[in-house]
């Protein structure tokens, strides 16, 4: 409890408070930009985090991150144009009201849902992180390895009915990972006698390419459409505030879904508004008012849509997985930094690791006030060009790739992998998987081949150890729980 | 072809990739050592992530052929974006590695930018406008700003 307290005193710096501005203004605009998410954003301004301290550069990331989910309320509610697929429940019900002339309050109502989502789940995984952390601390080599192996089953698992092809990414990713030195027989693996490709597939270049110049290119490429978006009066009032408590239970209920559903690897925000959202819409006793302009459906999505964030940032403080891409590239920048994210995290940098979760308690705060005095003026954006866009991102992504090792070779890897992040977006293969297996490999074979050396490779090492045994299972059953299903259906096919 | 026997396509070769890659391996590292115990070996990783890539890069071609609904998902969508137009942007993005060598970072910005504001079909004038403003920007961001070195350029040697 200390720490946490503490932890504010490194927070509340010149340094980090600047860069909590600059990302959540960042945060929102991209929120309400047409066709940039996040990751983009995150990929494409993470070389504006080297000169800063690990927390400083981390804050502006989890101002992006947090200022998105806010920005994209905007869009769902006026324009009815969810910019992430978190938004679409919120849409369901804020535009219905909107088209009444309630935007405002539908704002109103969205922007303190969130707000309370994102200090409630902020809060609550800094008060259980440590216990998170202390029980992972007894995990050994096999424990992570498990864990390692769970969450990349997880992040292909999202891709409901394209598992098969986000595994085939997510295997590819972690073949990239293997490019270099390998650390325990000093052998050069797939380097071709480059020395560049001594040090590995650098991990910066390779997001700014996968996400930042793939989405440039498809952006600049876009057909001209003709702008018709009629913006409706948006002035956020103080009863729409307070509207959000007239559903206490919603709102608990949403949160904690949320932060629930947060820590878990790959799930999403996605998956926690629609499950928050038809939970609201069940328990109600005016259910057929949702889609409708139901305030409270409003309440459920956004509440859970933004307390993700604590939850994604627990799983990968106390663990040091990543849960999907924006938490990948955001490890990517501990790293950069020489900071590995996982138990001993808060043993070793303590100031670190409660400071990252008081910085998006201010994150969140800055945001809303942010929002109160600018909202009016940030939904113009909503105008602007996304070929325009599409220049400016792909001017940012050279000079990111370049400033990443001050040469055109971070240039050269970056377009090599815009094209490959180009080249999926057109054949829906997702790049998500590929960028976590490269953000994993290191720490997923370091820990299988130290697992297997300890028992002088026998697999039964996983059977022996309870929470290793537990994982392997479960990660084995979320594998083949697919064929069950397919033949307990043909079964049940063949007898009716 | 349709764009879903593109993606089936994509995937077969990508299984197929995988599985000459298993095969080549080993003389891919230097120095391999194939006598010693399997997890030891520098070989271990590789294969099993090109294993992975094999097995479900096959069984992604048969699914993606099948035809499969997908989840919406953060991933980037191509929408109705011209594969011309990016191919042809990837050009430029690519060629501002020279325009940069020779005639300096500033330079190179402005005048990528203004190809790609002229290819994307913006105004003549609103891409001066852009490619000016984000040439000014980005130099005086990242170059003054931050210190991001960059080498002489060609011509001013």
């Amino acid at each position: 409890m200390i720490e946490i307290f503490s932890s504010f005193n490194s927070v509340f710096s010149a340094p980090v408070i600047s860069a909590i501005f600059v990302g959540s203004v960042l945060g929102i605009i991209v929120g309400v930009l047409p066709g940039i998410g996040p990751g983009v954003a995150i990929a494409v301004l993470l070389p504006l985090t080297y000169g800063m301290s690990p927390l400083a550069g981390i804050s502006v990331l989890l101002g992006i991150y947090c200022g998105a989910f806010y920005g994209g309320a905007i869009t769902s509610i006026l324009i009815r144009t969810p910019g992430e697929a978190s938004s679409i429940m919120t849409m369901f019900d804020g535009y219905p009201l909107a088209k009444k002339g309630q935007a405002g309050r539908a704002l109103s109502v969205a922007f303190m849902s969130s707000f309370v989502g994102g200090i409630f789940s902020a809060i609550s995984i800094a008060l259980l992180a440590p216990y998170i952390a202390k029980f992972t601390s007894r995990f050994g080599a096999p424990e992570f390895s498990a864990t390692a192996a769970l969450a990349l089953m997880c992040i292909a698992k999202a891709y409901k009915g394209q598992f098969a092809i986000s595994m085939m990414s997510l295997g590819f990713g972690l073949f990239m990972g293997t490019i270099g030195i390998d650390q325990t027989s000093s052998e050069n693996r797939f380097t071709f006698n480059r020395p560049e490709l001594l040090t590995g597939v650098p991990l910066v270049p390779v997001i700014i390419g996968l996400f930042g110049i793939a989405q440039g290119l498809i952006l600049f490429a876009t057909k001209p459409k003709l702008l018709t978006i009629e913006i409706p009066d948006s002035e956020l009032s103080w009863k729409g505030f307070l509207e959000p408590f007239k559903y206490k239970v919603t709102l608990f209920k949403s949160v904690l879904l949320g932060t629930a559903i947060g820590v878990l690897p790959a799930v999403g925000a996605a998956l926690s508004t629609s499950l928050s959202y038809f939970e609201a819409r069940r328990t109600s006793k005016n259910p057929e008012s949702f889609g409708q302009g139901n305030p409270e459906g409003i309440v459920a999505a956004e509440a859970a849509n933004n307390s993700n964030s604590g939850g994604a940032m627990g799983t990968v403080l106390t663990l040091g997985i990543p849960g999907d891409a924006v938490t990948a590239i955001i490890m990517g920048v501990f790293i950069v930094h020489g900071v590995y994210p996982g138990p001993q995290l808060f043993v070793e940098k303590p100031e670190l690791a409660y400071g990252i979760f008081s910085s998006l308690v201010i994150i969140n705060i800055v945001i809303f006030a942010i929002l109160l005095m600018t909202t009016k003026y940030i939904v113009r954006l909503v105008k602007v060009e996304e070929r325009i866009l599409g220049l400016v991102i792909l001017a940012l992504c050279f000079i990111g790739a370049y400033s990443s090792a001050t040469s055109y070779y971070g240039v050269f890897i970056a377009l090599v992998f815009g094209f490959l992040g180009w080249g999926c977006a057109f054949l829906h293969i997702p790049v998500i998987p590929m960028a976590l297996g490269l953000v994993m490999g290191d720490f997923f074979e370091s820990s299988l081949r130290q697992t297997l050396n300890i028992s002088s490779g026998s697999w039964l090492i996983f059977w022996d150890r309870p929470i290793a045994g537990s994982i392997v299972l479960l990660t084995l059953l979320i594998l083949i729980w697919p064929l069950f299903s397919y033949i307990h259906k043909g079964l049940k096919r063949s007898t009716s | 072809m349709t764009p879903r026997h593109a993606e089936s396509l994509a995937c077969a070769f990508m299984g197929l990739a995988g599985l000459v890659m298993i095969i080549a391996t080993p003389h891919l590292i230097a120095g391999h050592n194939s006598d010693q115990p399997y997890y030891l070996q520098s070989a271990f990783f590789p294969w099993v992530a090109l294993t992975i890539v094999c097995v479900f890069g096959f069984i992604g071609a048969l699914q993606a052929f099948a035809g499969v609904e997908r989840v919406q998902s953060d991933e980037i969508e191509s929408g109705d974006s011209s594969v011309v137009l990016g191919v042809l942007g990837m050009v430029i993005f690519g060629s501002s590695v020279f325009v940069s060598l020779t005639f300096g970072y500033a330079i190179a910005v402005w005048i990528s930018a203004l190809a790609l504001g002229l290819l994307a079909r913006l105004s003549f004038k609103s891409s001066i406008l852009i490619s000016s403003l984000l040439a000014v920007a980005l130099y005086g961001i990242f170059v003054i700003g931050f210190k991001v070195w960059f080498p002489t350029a060609w011509i001013l040697n």
